[in-house]
């Protein structure tokens, strides 16, 4: 025997050995307490066998609604704009075109998440507001008193949203654990509850599969007003500078600061060579971020027109305990420039200096020009990344940004794993898209298998009767070659299982009978060596001489049928989603291990019988 | 062993008509049945009913399912919780509400609001796709859960319960009132059957969306019709676009004509019937790309043979092995066919005529479709130069 068939026995046999070190753990009868305790390998069984948990979450459909009228207030402040010659062309209005805009109409939140107001300065334009220009908005008047219009939006419009919420969040879901693993999983809505069943009894994949699911991922990015005097004129209880009271609003009263909050100032940037001092609150203490947040929410009326307060996590102060949070307030402009749909993908990467990991975020086309162009207007100002209402960092723009990327940094100072975990969370839900509607978290419950004990066993004895039939017939037709394909068939079985372990996929019911297939079909490969050797030998060639020449004439065929099957299980792998995907991977799994055990470890055993024990008589021919 | 050991070279072709004219019925006699009476989709595509159930006594699953088949309920499932004795039990059924009955329940609602003290006005009146609860919203209510339940129950509709459940933010006045339907009737004649033998409470009884909806079909569908694409392009360049078109059109054979059997047979399909599927194209693109492979090998070694001898040949030598495998893979399903229950079986069933559809349509539906295209558009293209696989003397193997 030369060395390149060693070498392939050590290759056979160190994936045999590999294989069976995976499934140890979960063969009760070979493992013992200390092999389960060193090697964290396990196979998952699906919901249909072994049950898991039960995750619910209420699809806050009135919040989705309230997000709707925001962005019809948004659209409805830029149709103005247009009206009134503030604004030309197609993008977002700019900081200046808002603080003008601001000058001739105040739009507010109405009485209901699905109302608004418009109150117009000037009685002159209360008739430039047209019913055409609002239907054409997708908007009803809800009635006109002086200069003030009320406006709803289109019920029918309402009821499109309350009816695609819940499915569009049952997608987004399944998207997010898509990404995640390719464990089955079952989402399904009751009215507008969204329950998740997972499988398993890993606690800590529940709490990843918690996290993931719960965050709605609504990524922003708003220029900020570091000019704006407001915050200490609320404050103070006095007229905000520059801006004019719109007519009814309500009178400047002052709002102390309570105890834990502190007005600050920071020199700031407002553009080219403008240096400001910028005003924001900063909250220490327990309880720091939600009191921050009562305190906005108590003045937020006295915000002014087109501008918003957001918190965010701030820096700790020097000595400051570890534990203690710090939150501070960004006033931004309230027109979102760049929002999630125009991210064509998120990646973590590590900073090289820092060793940190952070998110990296490719626009889109639309996205990258967008951000060009926001950026080159917007030059040393600052802009803040704002996800899920919260601004994650405010860098100053230095230049215009043309390529079309940005990155989020991350976790402050916890330690690299969790700021890794942190990273890969956040470019799952990214890709995965924002949720229509915020979700509600609901309790966790347990539940068991939902295919009965007899249904089980049924299922796990036909498995090995119908491999058994295999085994016995393909050892009745081929005799010891028929035992070789035995083996392969055998270790083809153990190779998918270790590889779906490994790749932390369920094993279903459904998937039993599948692998019962797959050693049907993996004996294809042998059959069709077996049968060409036959032909060989046939034809008069020595046994040595038919099995190299059988091994590479049903190469081709075998290679082929392969190939085709791997374009299948790549495109349903890209294309599919949930249980689709889920197939993609197990038939993926199935054509690498019936190459392997089929093809390369057969020809092991083959060439040591015809080479090294020179058999004269092989397949029932001489 | 071994079969047609007399290695003789069998006239597929001679006979093809008959089984062509039985392919193209099979197919279209499938197609229709697709449509009418259309296939049985099982709670993954269609949804149903879930019930919670908390028995009194002492009681195990495997009673529960047996009871549940015996009043007509297959294929349900039965899951216990973590509490001893509460099951969720799902099963098909839901109980739908005509749109009229909704209209006339949504009036006497509106109508009974100005008379009732706090009632504030009508918003969004929605009733559930499974007929399982109503939403109602009463802006400006100042109504109580008990309240809400009483002014529904008032207006006609059959409500489950003594209260609603508010739902959303408290300004936002939605209510959701849950209404008799399937699930009680389930429950009812579960406690009064001698199987259970026990008392027991229902928690809950809500209409369950599918697991997979609309979406997964689209996406298998979309995923298959891509490989399809890639797969031809594959074939093309491997063997060469002669054979293209005969592999596809096999592969579209097995894959309707095991959804036929399923609409015949009644079986339910289910996300399993999808993998079915998709194992069935695999399967038959990966055997009829092994005949073609043989006639690929033959048409190279005797280039003045007609493009029908050598299928004969091709499909003659390959037998055995297609003997072989079709039966190892109808062997190690088999067992699931006759001994597994429910779901398992029908993807058992599922797979067996898959796998004999596909075996039989790589001679009889890939095969001669390559011959015609063959005979058809590239007997007269002999002047074009030859693709590499292709015999030369085209004219010939035409003649």
């Amino acid at each position: 025997m030369n060395r390149g068939w060693y070498w392939r026995l050590g290759t056979v046999l160190f994936v045999i050995v590999a294989a069976f070190v995976v499934l140890w753990p979960s063969i009760p009868k070979l493992s013992t307490p200390w092999v389960r305790a060193h090697i964290p390998f396990r196979l998952n069984e699906g919901l249909d066998i072994r049950g898991g948990a039960r995750l619910s979450y209420d699809v806050q459909i009135g919040q989705a609604i309230a997000d709707r009228r925001a962005r019809s207030m948004e659209d409805f402040r830029g149709q103005l704009a247009s009206d009134f010659g503030i604004h030309h062309g197609e993008g977002r209005l700019t900081p200046d075109e808002i603080t003008r805009l601001a000058e001739r109409v105040t739009v507010s939140a109405g009485s209901t998440n699905r109302e608004f107001t418009a109150r117009l300065r000037n009685a002159a334009d209360v008739a430039r507001v047209t019913d055409r220009m609002i239907t054409s908005r997708g908007l009803r008047r809800l009635g006109t008193s002086g200069t003030t219009i009320t406006l709803g939006l289109d019920p029918r419009e309402v009821t499109a949203l309350e009816d695609s919420a819940v499915q569009q969040a049952i997608q987004t879901i399944t998207n997010r654990i898509d990404e995640l693993a390719v464990k089955e999983t079952s989402i399904t809505a009751r009215g507008e509850t969204i329950v998740v069943e997972v499988p398993g009894q890993d606690q800590a994949y529940f709490q990843q599969i918690r996290d993931i699911i719960r965050r709605t991922a609504r990524l922003e990015f708003k220029i900020l007003d570091d000019e704006s005097p407001a915050l200490g004129a609320i404050i103070d209880g006095q007229a905000i500078p520059g801006v004019t009271a719109p007519e009814g609003a309500p009178a400047p009263t002052a709002h102390p600061l309570p105890a834990g909050i502190t007005r600050e100032s920071e020199p700031a940037k407002a553009g080219p060579g403008r240096n400001v001092m910028s005003t924001y609150l900063r909250s220490t203490g327990p309880n720091a971020r939600q009191q921050l947040q009562e305190y906005l929410d108590s003045i937020r009326a006295f915000i002014p027109e087109g501008r918003q307060v957001l918190i965010g996590k701030a820096d700790r102060a020097e000595g400051a305990a570890a534990t203690a949070e710090v939150w501070r307030t960004y006033t931004v402009y309230s027109v979102a420039q760049v929002d999630g749909s125009m991210i064509d993908d998120a990646r973590v990467s590590v900073d090289p200096q820092e060793n940190r990991p952070f998110v990296s975020l490719n626009f889109n086309r639309r996205g990258a020009e967008v951000f060009a162009r926001v950026t080159e207007e917007n030059i040393q100002k600052r802009f803040a990344i704002v996800l899920d209402d919260r601004v994650n960092s405010a860098p100053v723009i230095q230049q215009r940004i043309g390529g079309g990327s940005a990155r989020i940094t991350l976790g402050g100072d916890s330690d690299y794993r969790l700021v890794l975990r942190e990273a890969n969370d956040l470019v799952v839900v990214l890709r995965a898209g924002a949720l229509p509607a915020p979700l509600s978290e609901g309790k966790q419950d347990y539940v068991g298998p939902t295919l009965g004990n007899d249904t089980i066993r049924h299922a796990r004895n036909a498995m090995m009767v119908g491999i058994a039939l295999v085994l016995l017939f393909m050892a009745i037709y081929y005799g010891w070659a028929g035992w070789i394909a035995n083996g392969a068939v055998l270790v083809n079985l153990a190779l998918q299982l270790a590889t779906m372990v490994l790749f932390g996929a369920t094993i279903t019911l459904p998937g039993l009978a599948g692998l019962a297939l797959t050693v049907g079909m993996s004996v294809d490969n042998n059959v069709l060596i077996n049968e060409r050797i036959r032909e060989e030998l046939r034809a008069g060639k020595t046994l040595r001489a038919a099995v190299d020449a059988g091994y590479n004439h049903a190469f081709s065929a075998i290679f082929d049928g392969h190939v085709t099957t791997l374009i299948s299980g790549v495109v349903l792998l890209q294309y599919g989603t949930g249980p689709v995907k889920g197939f993609a991977v197990t038939l993926l799994i199935g054509v690498i291990a019936n190459l392997f055990t089929g093809v390369f470890a057969t020809r092991v055993v083959f060439d040591w019988l015809v080479r090294g024990l020179k058999v004269k008589s092989l397949l029932g021919a001489k | 062993m071994e079969f047609n050991r007399s290695h003789r070279v069998y006239d597929f072709m001679a006979i093809r008509k008959y089984w062509i004219a039985f392919s193209i019925t099979l197919t279209i006699v499938s197609i229709i049945l697709l449509f009418k009476p259309g296939p049985k989709y099982g709670i993954d595509f269609l949804g149903g009913t879930e019930l919670t159930v908390q028995f009194d006594g002492n009681v195990d699953a495997g009673r529960v399912r047996a009871v549940l088949d015996r009043m007509g309920h297959e294929n349900s499932e039965v899951v216990p919780t973590q509490r001893p004795n509460e099951f969720i039990i799902r099963v098909e059924k839901s109980s739908p509400i005509t749109a009229a009955r909704r209209e006339q329940i949504r009036h006497a609602v509106a109508d009974r609001l100005p008379t009732t003290t706090g009632g504030g006005t009508l918003g969004d009146f929605r009733l559930s796709p499974g007929g399982d609860h109503l939403v109602v919203q009463l802006n400006d209510s100042t109504l109580t859960a008990q309240q809400v339940a009483e002014l529904v129950r008032g207006a006609g509709a059959n409500v489950r319960g003594d209260a609603a459940l508010q739902m959303g933010a408290l300004d936002d006045h939605r209510w959701q009132v849950p209404l008799v339907g399937i699930g009680d009737e389930i429950f009812r004649g579960l406690v009064a059957s001698d199987g259970v033998g026990a008392e027991g409470h229902l928690n809950a009884s809500v209409w369950v969306s599918p697991k997979a909806g609309a979406e997964l079909r689209y996406a298998a569908l979309r995923a298959v019709l891509y490989s399809i694409v890639f797969i031809m392009i594959y074939v093309a360049f491997r063997f060469d676009l002669r054979f293209a078109p005969g592999g596809i059109l096999a592969l579209v054979h097995d894959s309707v004509v095991t959804l036929g059997f399923f609409v015949v047979t009644r079986k339910e399909v289910t996300i399993s019937t999808v993998a079915a599927i998709l194992t069935v194209v695999g399967y038959s693109m990966n055997d009829t790309i092994i005949v073609y492979d043989r006639i690929r090998e033959n048409l190279a070694k005797k280039r003045n043979s007609r493009m029908l001898d050598i299928i004969n040949l091709s499909v003659s030598e390959m037998l055995s092995r297609t003997i072989l495998t079709s039966l190892t893979v109808v062997l190690s399903v088999s067992a699931f066919a006759f001994i597994g229950t429910g779901v398992i079986r029908d993807f058992a069933w599922a797979m067996i005529v898959g796998v004999l559809a596909g075996t039989y349509s790589s001679i009889y539906v890939a095969a001669p479709f390559t011959e015609w295209i063959d005979s058809r558009f590239f007997h007269d293209a002999s002047a074009a130069p030859a693709a590499p696989t292709t015999t030369p003397d085209a004219t010939a193997s035409g003649a």
